[in-house]
C-alpha cells in the first residue's frame, strides 16, 4: 500500500517553521533573523507539544547568567520568542484557542506552584488573549469594547502576577511581562523604571529588560525625545562595563526600529558620533556580528555619514543582509548603497553632517 | 437490515494504484497456471517482506538515542527474519485453502488472490500486535509514558506504517533502567506473531476520539466543565482551527487519543480500559495505511437517498464483507444527529480463527456517512432510544437487493 497520499507535515512544525512577529514581542533591533534560531524552534516546539518539564529546563538555564550569542543576541529573548509563538499563533476561532491556553498554563502553575515560569506563563498568555483584542493596527481602529477587554484581560495578569509575586517575581522574565503589560495600561515611566531595576536586580543580564523600558518612552507611546535621550543615556551608563558605549547604538537603533524610521536623526536627540562609537564598542566585544555591521551601515547612511557607509558597504562586501535595512529593507538599502557610489568629488557629503550635541564623556 | 454490493468490474480494474501491489499485474499469467513458479513465489515473499518492512524501519530522523535505536533495530531485524521464515507456510497454506475453497471450476487459485490474502493476514497481525496488551510490567510502564511523556507521539517518517517507532518512542521515555525489560517485552509480543490468539478486548463504545470531541464541545476547561486541558498543538487545530477527527493529522490524532487517556484516567476509569481504548484509537488499520487509493475520486452515494452506500474500494480488493451495526441519534423531527458504528461482524479472507481488527473499520466512515446523509429521516424517536440498522455488506452479486430496512433495538 502507499502512503504518499497522507504525507504532510504535523501541525508543530508547521507552525514553528513559520515565523509570526507580534508588535509586543520584537526581536532586538538590528538582530532579528528572517528565520527562527535554533533555541526559538525548540522552545516553541516544546510549548506546542505541552512539555512543561522541557520549558523549565530551559528557563532554568537561561534565568541567570550571561547567554549571549557570537553576536551578543541574548538567548533569553529567543526563548522568549518561542514562548510567544503559541498564544500569538492567530487562529480562526482564537477565542476558544486562547481559553484552552489559558486551562491549561494555569494546570501548570497549579501543579507547579513553585515554578516562576509556570506562573509567568499563565500571565503571559492573558496577555496575548488582550492583544487578540486589542490587535497590531493603530489606536483608532479599535473599537471601544475591545479596549476594554484589552485592559481587563492585561489587569488579570498584573492580578496573577500580584497573587503570586512571591514566586513569579523571582525570575525577571516577569518584569519583562510587567513592562508590556504596563505600557499597555499606561502606567507612569517611573513605575515602568522601577520594575525594570527590580528585574535587573534579579537577573543583571536580562539586557532585554533595557530594551522592554525604552518602548513607553517612544513618541507613538506618547513618549518625548528628551525623556528618551535621558533613558537612554542612563542605560548607557549602566551597561558600559559590559558593552561600553554600545547600549546607546541598540538603544537608538530600536527606537528607529520601532518608531523614528528614517527620521530618527531629525526627530529624536541622537548624537551621531556617539553612536558610532557605540557600534565599534560592540564590535570590539562581539566582532562576529555581521547583522549588527548591516544595522550600522543603514543608520550611517540615516546620518549621512558617507565614508562610514562606505567603509561599511566594502567591509559587509557578500555579508550584506537587507534585513536590516528598516522599513522597504531592500529599497533603503539600494539607496544607500546609490548615494555610496556617486562621486566623491562631492565633498559636500565627505564630512557627515553634525547633528549630534553630546559626547561619550558627558554620559 | 440493508444490503450493499460490490462496485462493478470496470471499477475494480482501475484500483490497482497501490505501490505494494505493482508486482502483481506483471505476473497476470501465473493466475491459472496449476503452481506457482519459484520466481513468483520468491516475488511474493520479497513484496510480502518489503511491505512488513515498512512498519520495522525506524525513521532515520526520529530522535532516538543510539543505544536504543541500536537496540531496536536489532530486534526488527530478528524479527523479520522470522517473519521471512513463516510466510513462505502462509503462502502454502493460503494456496492450498483457495484450491480446495475454490469457485468450483477446477482452476487452480490465482497468485494475486493468494498474495492479497496472505497480505491481509499480514496486516491484520500487525493491529493484532498493536492491540495485545503485554505482562504487568510492559502495561504499567506503558501507561506511566503515556501519562507523563508529552512527545511519545511524535513520530518522523512514514506515519502510516510507525507501528514499532511508537513503541520505541515510548520506551525512550521512560528511565533508562526501564529498557532492558520494556524491550524484552516487546521481544514477547512480537513472538505471538503466527501463533494463534484470543481475540482482542471489544472495541470502545464510543471510539475514543467520539467521547473526546463530545467532551471538548462541552465547553472550556474550567469549573464548570473541569478536564485537562489540551496541549497548545491540539487546541489549535481542534479549537482553534475547528478540525475534526479526520482532518488531523496522524501525530496529531495520537496526541488526541494520549491526551484522552490521560482525561479517561483523571474521570477514574480503569487502566486496562484507558490502555484498550488508546491502542484501538492509534491502531493503524488498512484503511489508514491505504487511505484512499482505492477508491475512485467522487465513488459515493451522491444525494440520491435511495442509493445503496459505496462498496469501498478497499474492501472490494481484498474481498471483505460482513455486517456492521449503526447507531443514530436523532433529533424530534426524526433528522440524524451523530452516527455510530456499534458493531462490526467482518470477514476477510486469508483472516481465520480471530477477529480480522485490520479490516473491522473498514466500512465505518462510508456507512456513517450514509447514515447522517442530507435529506435522510428516521421517523420520530422514541425519547432518547437511538436508531439502529444494521448493513450487510456483500460481495456476491446479489441481483435484487433487498430494501433497505431499519430495526429499533
Amino acid at each position: 500500500m502507499t502512503s504518499t497520499l497522507h504525507s504532510s507535515r504535523p501541525l508543530v512544525r508547521r507552525l514553528v517553521a513559520s515565523a509570526l512577529c507580534a508588535v509586543v514581542c520584537a526581536a532586538v533591533p538590528g538582530l532579528a533573523p528572517a528565520a527562527d534560531k535554533p533555541l526559538t524552534t525548540e522552545t516553541a516546539q516544546a510549548f506546542w507539544t505541552g512539555d512543561f518539564a522541557a520549558l523549565e529546563k530551559l528557563n532554568d538555564r537561561l534565568k541567570h547568567g550571561k547567554h549571549f550569542a557570537p553576536d551578543a543576541a541574548s538567548e533569553l529573548e529567543d526563548f522568549r520568542l518561542g514562548l510567544g509563538r503559541v498564544p500569538q499563533s492567530a487562529a480562526d476561532h482564537s477565542e476558544p484557542y486562547l481559553r484552552e491556553l489559558e486551562a491549561l498554563t494555569l494546570q501548570w502553575a497549579t501543579e507547579h506552584p513553585k515554578s516562576a515560569l509556570a506562573h509567568i506563563l499563565y500571565a503571559e498568555v492573558l496577555v496575548q488573549h488582550a492583544w487578540s483584542y486589542r490587535g497590531s493596527g493603530y489606536a483608532k481602529d479599535v473599537p471601544p469594547q475591545a479596549w476594554a477587554d484589552f485592559r481587563k484581560y492585561l489587569q488579570r495578569a498584573v492580578e496573577y502576577l500580584q497573587a503570586h509575586a512571591d514566586v513569579a517575581l523571582t525570575d525577571s522574565s516577569a518584569h519583562s511581562l510587567l513592562l508590556r503589560i504596563g505600557t499597555g495600561l499606561e502606567w507612569d515611566n517611573d513605575t515602568l523604571k522601577t520594575i525594570q531595576q527590580e528585574g535587573l536586580k534579579r537577573n543583571p543580564d536580562d539586557v532585554m529588560l533595557y530594551f522592554g523600558m525604552l518602548t513607553p518612552l517612544l513618541p507613538k507611546w506618547g513618549g518625548t525625545p528628551q525623556a528618551l535621550d535621558r533613558y537612554i543615556r542612563a542605560a548607557t551608563k549602566q551597561t558600559q562595563a559590559d558593552y561600553g558605549m554600545g547600549m546607546y547604538a541598540r538603544l537608538y537603533g530600536a527606537a528607529a526600529d520601532e518608531d523614528f524610521g528614517h527620521a530618527l536623526f531629525e526627530n529624536s536627540l541622537v548624537d551621531w558620533p556617539t553612536m558610532k562609537k557605540g557600534y565599534e564598542d560592540m564590535q570590539a566585544r562581539f566582532p562576529n556580528s555581521p547583522g549588527r555591521r548591516n544595522h550600522f551601515a543603514h543608520m550611517a547612511c540615516l546620518a549621512r555619514d558617507r565614508p562610514t557607509l562606505v567603509a561599511l558597504l566594502a567591509e559587509l562586501g557578500t555579508k550584506i543582509d537587507a534585513s536590516q535595512w528598516g522599513p522597504n529593507p531592500q529599497r533603503s538599502l539600494e539607496a544607500c548603497q546609490r548615494w555610496a557610489q556617486e562621486s566623491a568629488d562631492e565633498s559636500k557629503d565627505r564630512t557627515p553632517e553634525k547633528k549630534g550635541r553630546a559626547n561619550p564623556a558627558s554620559l | 437490515m440493508m444490503r450493499a454490493r460490490r462496485p462493478p468490474p470496470a471499477l475494480l480494474c482501475k484500483i490497482l494504484l497501490a505501490a505494494a501491489f505493482a508486482w502483481v499485474s506483471g505476473y497476470a499469467p501465473a493466475a491459472t497456471a496449476p503452481a506457482f513458479s519459484d520466481d513468483v513465489r520468491v516475488q511474493m515473499q520479497q513484496a510480502l517482506h518489503r511491505e512488513l518492512a515498512r512498519a520495522f524501519t525506524l525513521d532515520k530522523a526520529l530522535a532516538l538515542d543510539p543505544a536504543l535505536r541500536t537496540s531496536a533495530d536489532k530486534i526488527a531485524q530478528e524479527h523479520l527474519a522470522r517473519m521471512d521464515k513463516v510466510l513462505p507456510g502462509w503462502l502454502d497454506e493460503e494456496r492450498v485453502r483457495q484450491s480446495d475453497t475454490g469457485t468450483g471450476t477446477g482452476k487452480p487459485p490465482s497468485s494475486q488472490a493468494v498474495y492479497l490474502a496472505v497480505f491481509a493476514r499480514l496486516m491484520n497481525e500487525l493491529a493484532l500486535w498493536q492491540l495485545e496488551p503485554g505482562d504487568a510490567h510492559y502495561e504499567n510502564a506503558t501507561l506511566t509514558a503515556l501519562r507523563t511523556a508529552p512527545n511519545v507521539c511524535d513520530v518522523t517518517g512514514d506515519y502510516y506504517f510507525s507501528d514499532f517507532a511508537s513503541r520505541i518512542l515510548r520506551i525512550q521515555a521512560l528511565p533508562a533502567t526501564e529498557r532492558e525489560a520494556m524491550l524484552a517485552g516487546e521481544r514477547q509480543l512480537l513472538a505471538h506473531w503466527g501463533q494463534p490468539r484470543a481475540n482482542p478486548a471489544p472495541w470502545p463504545d464510543p471510539l475514543p476520539q467520539q467521547a473526546a470531541y463530545a467532551l471538548l464541545q462541552r465547553g472550556p476547561a474550567d469549573a464548570g466543565h473541569p478536564r485537562l486541558a489540551l496541549p497548545p498543538r491540539l487546541a489549535y487545530t481542534v479549537l482553534g482551527q475547528g478540525k475534526d477527527y479526520a482532518g488531523l493529522h496522524p501525530v496529531e490524532r495520537c496526541a488526541l487519543q494520549q491526551w484522552w487517556l490521560q482525561e479517561s484516567l483523571r474521570q477514574g476509569v480503569a487502566p486496562a480500559a484507558a490502555l484498550n481504548a488508546f491502542r484501538y484509537g492509534t491502531m493503524l488499520t488498512a484503511s489508514d495505511r491505504a487511505g484512499n487509493a482505492f477508491d475512485k475520486p467522487g465513488a459515493d452515494a451522491g444525494d440520491d437517498l435511495a442509493a445503496h452506500p459505496p462498496y469501498p474500494g478497499i474492501a472490494s480488493r481484498f474481498g471483505v464483507t460482513g455486517v456492521t451495526t449503526v447507531s443514530v441519534r436523532l433529533d424530534p423531527a426524526g433528522k440524524p444527529l451523530q452516527a455510530a458504528v456499534i458493531g462490526r461482524k467482518i470477514d476477510v479472507p486469508g483472516i481465520r480463527g480471530v477477529r480480522p481488527v485490520a479490516y473491522e473499520d473498514v466500512f465505518d466512515a462510508v456507512i456513517a456517512k450514509y447514515a447522517m446523509q442530507e435529506g435522510r429521516t428516521y421517523g420520530k424517536p422514541s425519547g432518547d432510544v437511538p436508531y439502529k440498522f444494521q448493513m450487510v455488506w456483500d460481495l456476491d452479486g446479489d441481483k435484487n437487493p433487498k430494501a433497505p430496512k431499519g430495526a429499533k433495538k
